[in-house]
């Protein structure tokens, strides 16, 4: 999805509008993600927002150099960031039905159950098996890409596959 | 089935199920107006610039470096110089 360079060149050069076309063209996306390690998309909006800030600073003091594709590196940030939220926060308490009105949360009830789902069956797992577990089952990224936006080895990731769905195995065999 | 086929089924079904999860309504102009919070016209522009010159004033302060010592041997060399004349004198 990488025809971001010249909106990427158009922000360098001072364009600060031109980072709306990066926001459109990869939010969707990113708060998904976010929104399947964090459990709802509140806390998702935070994350991809902060991550957003940290790309567009990077962006003006030349620290993105331009080899990785775009939407990768976003990715990379958002990924980073939703660990950094998972190592660090409380649980949100979920939602009244009042509260998502005001909120104008579009998410229907079924996806809100789906990803509530998620978060109570992974959020005893380690914020970084965790990641790779979504990337992998739910995100459908292949263990490169993964190590890629992990920054970590092919061999790292499937460790802590193995792992997560170890975590998860002994869960199910205990209850 | 198996315990794992068992794990990659409920994945497979919640990956389905928040496929169209998204952002809320207006979320990218919250983004941009976050953005316009950031110091664009000064702090950046003055920075991107400035970085540039930092090799050049890294050499400009190695050149210094270099004449400075060079000054202080002139002058220990000329110090000892006057002793000896001093002293023969």
């Amino acid at each position: 999805m990488d025809n971001l360079g010249e909106a990427v060149e158009r922000v360098r050069s001072g364009d600060t509008a031109a980072f709306q076309r990066i926001v459109d063209a990869t939010s969707a996306r990113l708060v998904r993600l976010a929104a399947r390690m964090l459990g709802n998309v509140i806390d998702a909006e935070d994350v991809v927002q902060e991550a957003y800030v940290k790309a567009y600073r990077a962006l003006m003091t030349d620290e993105f150099d331009g080899r990785a594709n775009v939407s990768t590196w976003l990715y990379r940030i958002v990924t980073n960031q939703a660990i950094d939220a998972m190592r660090g926060r409380k649980r949100r308490p979920p939602p009244t039905d009042t509260a998502d009105e005001t909120m104008g949360d579009l998410a229907s009830a079924e996806q809100k159950l789906a990803l509530t789902e998620l978060e109570d069956w992974i959020s005893d797992l380690p914020a970084d098996q965790r990641a790779a577990l979504v990337l992998k089952a739910v995100e459908g990224l292949t263990s490169p890409e993964i190590a890629e936006v992990l920054q970590c080895s092919e061999g790292a990731v499937e460790q802590r596959l193995v792992r997560a769905r170890a975590a998860l195995r002994k869960r199910s065999e205990g209850q | 089935m198996s315990h794992d086929e068992d794990i990659d089924a409920r994945l497979s079904r919640l990956a389905a199920a928040t496929e169209q999860v998204g952002p809320r309504f207006d979320f990218s102009n919250r983004v941009m107006q976050r953005i316009a919070q950031e110091p664009v016209g000064t702090l950046y522009a003055l920075g991107k610039p400035a970085r540039r010159f930092v090799p050049l004033g890294m050499l400009a302060a190695a050149m210094a470096m270099v004449w400075a010592v060079s000054v202080s041997s002139q002058v220990d060399e000329a110090m000892a110089a006057s002793d000896d004349t001093e002293l023969s004198w």
